[in-house]
């Protein structure tokens, strides 16, 4: 199986799963206890606090709180924001139209609990363009890079427009970490959600960055672990591993990103002088390396994914059609682009373990997958 | 799955042809049919929908094959999913898509017959 869809998930990195193995096995024991192999645990935990921390350009580990994923994280910062209790006549959130799920469901949510939830909208490449008059803004939340189309957008010059507004900022920086650099206290925001697993760490393992001044609620209460300021028995296996591929990463990380734009330029640049039709969304001028949404208009992403998986190649659709329910995708339709595009996006996320053969297998397969797809539909276009 | 990855008899036939769109997605199909003494000989489709709506476009032109034009009206959504084995739920849509346009043209060779 040829893997392009690092935006989901990226393979368990070999490094990662090494450190993990003793915690799943002889060493498995409670951070919080005080016996020795509890104290191990917890040493554990602390040095993989310290290789995140590093890899987000965050200089204080403690600043560092791990959480069970990047949905978690999201949903913390926002809703641990408004629970907070004073500064009631600051009521207001503002969030980026095509933020993850994690953020917008939960600014729906909070909107039926009585937040003003105003959104920045996009234009057809996907770039921030009009931010809302600040009306009593207590917390901004906008991405650092978007999982479909790899928008990046900068959170430097967002954060400063917070500050001014007395707004606190909020980043989800999933997509971001480990593809480009990633630097919370240079970018200046209050809270930055991580996942491991788009890193080639272990799912079920995140963390949420809070600034040390910020002040936010415990999402999760109860055994006062991680400071009080998330509860729960702490995944040290999880947790280990993130460290590891973090540390894997940093130093590496230019490198990198060089590898996956090389693998995807390739990619891209073939399939655009194979299809004349396709073409590609978002803002290429900033752009994740490792992604490339495409509209290949006239047939449906779906087929496209179903097919290529059936051809040995694993891709996604622009997150459309999730769990079967034929919804279209919120970014692309933030993005205002018509049904044909929505209906035909095609998502490619490379990895630096993806090979240029991949690539050209990968092309070719498309290319047999749109002709294929081209001669059932005959004549007929969707409208 | 078979019948989205290799899907039978696509295409179109200069004889009564039905169109039908699934409210679900906007998805349309075309199925016609060649007709000789009150049966159908050949039937084609074609469709820009998803897996479900080939998978079913194709079993419905396998059905309807073969099958006198009484007998083919009487085909119903439910004798697709059959013919697949079983379809998710959420792809019902493209089964009674398939089953409208098959409907259509066989109206319309009726209309024709009268």
């Amino acid at each position: 199986m040829i893997y392009l869809d690092y935006n989901a998930s990226a393979p368990l990195n070999e490094a990662a799963k090494q450190a993990m193995l003793p915690f799943l096995g002889d060493h498995s024991a409670n951070a919080s206890s005080l016996h020795r192999l509890g104290r191990e645990a917890r040493k554990a935990v602390e040095k993989a606090r310290e290789q995140v921390a590093k890899l987000m350009g965050v200089v204080n580990p403690e600043n560092l709180v791990f959480t069970s994923g990047g949905t978690e994280s999201d949903v913390w910062a926002l809703r641990g924001v408004f629970e907070e209790k004073h500064n009631p006549e600051r009521n207001s959130l503002l969030v980026s139209s095509v933020e993850h799920p994690a953020v917008l469901d939960t600014a729906l949510w909070l909107a039926e609990q009585g937040i003003n939830v105003e959104y920045i909208e996009v234009d057809t490449k996907g770039c921030l363009y009009r931010l809302p008059v600040a009306n009593q803004t207590r917390l901004v939340s906008v991405m650092a890079a978007n999982n479909e189309t790899g928008n990046l957008y900068n959170l430097k010059s967002m954060a400063l427009w917070a500050r001014r507004e007395g707004a606190l900022i909020h980043t989800d920086a999933v997509q971001a970490l480990g593809k480009i650099p990633v630097d919370v206290d240079a970018w200046g925001v209050d809270f930055c959600s991580v996942s491991a697993h788009k890193i080639g760490g272990p799912q079920g393992v995140g963390a949420l960055y809070i600034h040390p001044e910020a002040t936010i609620a415990p999402l999760i209460t109860g055994g006062g672990q991680e400071s009080g300021r998330r509860s729960g028995t702490l995944n040290v296996a999880g947790i280990v591993g993130f460290g590891a591929v973090a540390e894997v990463i940093a130093p590496r990380l230019n490198e990198r990103s060089r590898t996956m734009a090389t693998l995807r330029d390739r990619l891209e640049s073939k399939i655009l002088a194979a299809l004349d039709t396709v073409h590609v969304l978002g803002d290429l001028e900033h752009r994740l390396p490792n992604t490339s949404l495409l509209a290949v208009p006239g047939i449906k992403g779906e087929a496209i994914v179903l097919e290529m998986d059936a051809a040995g190649v694993a891709i996604s659709t622009g997150s459309a059609c999730s769990s079967g329910t034929g919804e279209p995708s919120s970014v692309l339709t933030a993005m205002k682009l018509s049904n044909v595009k929505i209906q035909g996006a095609i998502r490619f996320s490379v990895g630096i373990e993806n090979t240029e053969e991949e690539m050209d297998q990968a092309v070719s397969a498309l290319i047999q997958t749109v002709e294929r797809l081209h001669t059932v539909a005959g004549q007929i276009t969707n409208v | 799955m078979d019948h989205f990855l290799n899907p039978r008899n696509v295409g179109i036939l200069d004889g009564p042809t039905g169109t039908a769109e699934n409210s679900d997605c906007g998805d349309v199909a075309t199925i016609s049919l060649r007709i000789e003494e009150a049966k159908i000989v050949d039937a084609r489709f074609q469709t820009s929908g998803c897996s479900g709506a080939i998978a079913c476009c194709s079993a419905a032109t396998e059905l309807l094959r073969g099958s006198t034009l009484q007998e083919a009206s009487l085909m119903t959504r439910e004798d697709i999913v059959d013919y697949l084995d079983g379809l998710p739920s959420d792809k019902y849509g493209c089964a009674q898509m398939a089953a409208m346009a098959g409907l259509q043209a066989i109206h319309q060779a009726q209309g024709s017959e009268e």
